[in-house]
């Protein structure tokens, strides 16, 4: 697995530094955009992006240039190259295979190069450049031109449960031999729309976020990527590999309710959460870790505390955290980064605390791991749950190794 | 077990047609998800997706690109974001009003592929009823394009370009046939050029042993294969769908009555 986001640029720097957590929440990178709003955001350094996806570059010997790939494609690769090596699956065994790709975003598939939008407006008759760099920067596609590798391609576009949505996908895919192997997760930069778009909204917060806190104030938007190499078990035992995990079961369930407002009762997450159990066969008791997608706004938290409250969970040995409170809100990577973090607390074996949640909202009806605390986790099974725009709901049922 | 392709329909911007009840659930939307709700809506033809475990799978080349420009030209001019035209700049928001609409309360996923959109969002919606998951998945393609898009197409290619028609694509596949074709066989492979062929490249549908070109549209295809499926008096359809991005091989088999 791969992960670059506001913690860390990669799984090891990542893992050492979320159980002494340090909050890397800013204003607006001025290199990035620029704003007149004040909402801090969770961004990653372009110097370290930029220099590891160079080194990615190297090692795939290609022809490309970094200023020919943007943020998102550079995420994605940075993120692909170190799954790959956590793997050990070196560029030859790789190409032997078919090789699926399906990443979640929700401003990668877009347009938003500003300054050309601007010039074609007032009829300067820009060079079409942009336009080129976006019609051959579909994440999925292009990632598997850079790899050169063959096999279904994809990209999830269901808002924030994207990443989410993307890794139960690919479990689809394997199951039914579409691939040998899968690329799955997501991936998001800061975006100038994204940003102002929450804002617009009233969702976004002035300060650092607080998810389930009693004085949380909304989200902070965040970057990053997240990627998974998905094998069947089998293919792996036979190359000698071992796994980092499993993913159980997936749900997908829609609220029916509201373009963008989650329904009252959470009908579509209570779904979610029973299809991918079912699916798992893992029976709610022994669920040990719940990574909420508790994003720090008054609504969300809420609602999802209380269907959380009326699952036959064993509260006596499972422990609810949001990790946005490191990553801040990064939309179609979230699920994926959170997947990935879920792993790495139920391979450890422990989970730290919710940063931003010091004293928890006395409304809700579940208790919320705070901050400053740590806990064992008696069990190697988690739920990774991801809410989304258009009332989708996702859900993965995940198996960490033993420790 | 196979799915079966009980409702197809196609929608041209021009004919878009919105029921009078659904007019003020769509009073704020955009013309890309009004777009996607007409086609739902022609393909559903009155069916009851509340009924059993019900599925929509949206695929779409482009999404919302006129929407997104329409954020973007209030970040310049500094207007203030409208939280509207925002919601609706996000590609899985018509996906949400299709499912709040026709009550489809199970999987609803939007996906996003230059290539081929609508049948990698049949291929997904294929797999999630015959491995009995869904009972039955709305599949849709819809695009609204943009002018920049077609000033692109035209700056690009040096010449009066033909400009591609707004519209939209809709198959309702079940597990139990009422009176439809059962998709024997369907295999979606991509094969993406590092270039912008896309906004070009001719591509062939060759249906039995009968060749049809079509123009480069994201739409065209699939549109072509529904209205040549719909008006198609054999039992039995083999179609091979041919571009430089890659291939579609696609077999459909009438029930019969």
């Amino acid at each position: 697995m791969g992960c670059t986001c506001a913690i860390g640029p990669d799984i090891s720097s990542i893992s050492t530094s979320i159980l002494q957590p340090q909050r890397n929440c800013t204003p607006v990178p001025k290199e990035l955009f620029t704003t007149k709003l004040s909402s801090p955001v969770f961004s990653i350094p372009s110097d370290i992006l930029f220099s590891r996806a160079e080194a990615v570059l190297d090692s795939l010997a290609s022809s490309q240039q970094l200023p020919q790939l943007n943020r998102s494609l550079l995420l994605a690769l940075t993120t692909a190259g170190e799954a790959l090596q956590t793997a050990d699956i070196d560029l030859h065994t790789l190409r032997s295979k078919r090789v699926g790709i399906i990443l979640g975003t929700t401003g990668a598939c877009t347009f938003h190069n500003e300054r050309y939008y601007i010039d074609w407006k007032s009829g300067c008759d820009p060079d079409p450049e942009p336009v080129f760099t976006y019609l051959t920067s579909h994440l999925a596609e292009r990632l598997g031109n850079l790899l050169r590798v063959h096999g279904p391609v994809s990209v999830v576009t269901n808002a924030c449960a994207s990443g989410t949505d993307a890794i139960g996908m690919a479990r689809l895919w394997l199951l039914n031999d579409l691939c040998d192997l899968v690329l799955a997760g997501g991936v998001d930069e800061l975006s100038s729309i994204a940003y102002h778009g929450f804002s617009s909204l009233l969702l976004t917060s002035p300060e650092p976020c607080r998810p389930f806190d009693r004085k949380r104030k909304g989200l902070n938007i965040g970057e990053g990527a997240g990627i998974i190499v998905m094998e069947r078990e089998d293919d792996m035992t036979k190359e000698g590999r071992r796994s980092l995990g499993w993913i159980h079961g997936y749900g997908n369930a829609g609220d029916g309710y509201h373009p963008i407002a989650p329904h009252p009762e959470s009908l579509g997450l209570q779904k979610a959460l029973h299809a991918a159990l079912a699916e798992s066969d893992i029976t709610p008791e022994r669920v040990s870790l719940i990574n909420a997608h508790g994003t720090g706004t008054v609504a969300n938290d809420i609602a999802e505390a209380r269907v959380l409250s009326v699952m036959p969970f064993d509260w006596q040995n499972c422990v609810v955290v949001s990790t946005k409170g490191l990553t801040g809100h990064t939309l179609g990577a979230a699920g994926a980064i959170e997947t990935i973090l879920t792993l790495m607390a139920l391979n450890s074996a422990t989970i730290a605390g919710t940063v931003g949640c010091t004293e928890q909202d006395p409304e809700l009806s579940i208790q919320i791991l705070p901050e400053n605390s740590t806990s064992y986790l008696g069990s190697r099974f988690a739920i990774n749950q991801s809410l989304a725009f258009g009332g989708n709901n996702s859900v993965l049922i995940i198996e960490g190794i033993e420790s | 077990m196979n799915s079966w392709v009980d409702s197809l329909a196609v929608v041209e911007n021009g004919t878009v047609e919105i029921p009078d009840q659904l007019n003020t659930s769509l009073r704020r939307a955009d013309d890309f998800t009004r777009l996607a709700v007409a086609t739902a809506n022609a393909a559903i033809k009155g069916v009851d997706l509340s009924c059993g475990r019900s599925g929509l799978i949206l695929g779409t080349a482009f999404g919302p690109m006129q929407t997104n420009f329409n954020v973007l030209d209030q970040l310049i001019h500094k207007h203030g974001t409208s939280p509207t035209q925002f919601t609706h700049s996000v590609f899985n928001t018509a996906a949400g009003y299709i499912s709040k609409l026709f009550g489809i309360k199970d999987t609803v996923i939007t996906m996003t592929n230059f290539h081929f959109p609508f049948f990698h969002a049949l291929q997904h919606g294929n797999l999630l009823v015959t491995k009995g998951l869904l009972d039955q998945c709305l599949i849709i393609q819809a695009e609204t394009f943009s002018n920049l898009l077609h000033d692109s197409r035209n700056r690009i290619g040096k010449g009066t370009i033909k400009r591609w028609q707004a519209g939209g694509v809709a198959w309702l596949l079940t597990r139990n046939s009422r009176s439809g074709w059962c998709l024997d066989y369907l295999k979606v492979k991509t094969e993406s050029p590092d270039t912008i062929q896309l906004l070009f490249d001719k591509q062939n549908l060759r249906l039995q042993s009968t060749k049809i070109a079509a123009d480069s549209s994201p739409l065209a295809i699939p549109a072509l294969l529904t209205q040549r499926i719909t008006n198609n008096s054999q039992t039995l359809v083999d179609c091979t769908i041919n571009s430089s991005c890659g291939v579609v091989r696609m077999s459909l088999r009438r029930d019969k009555p």
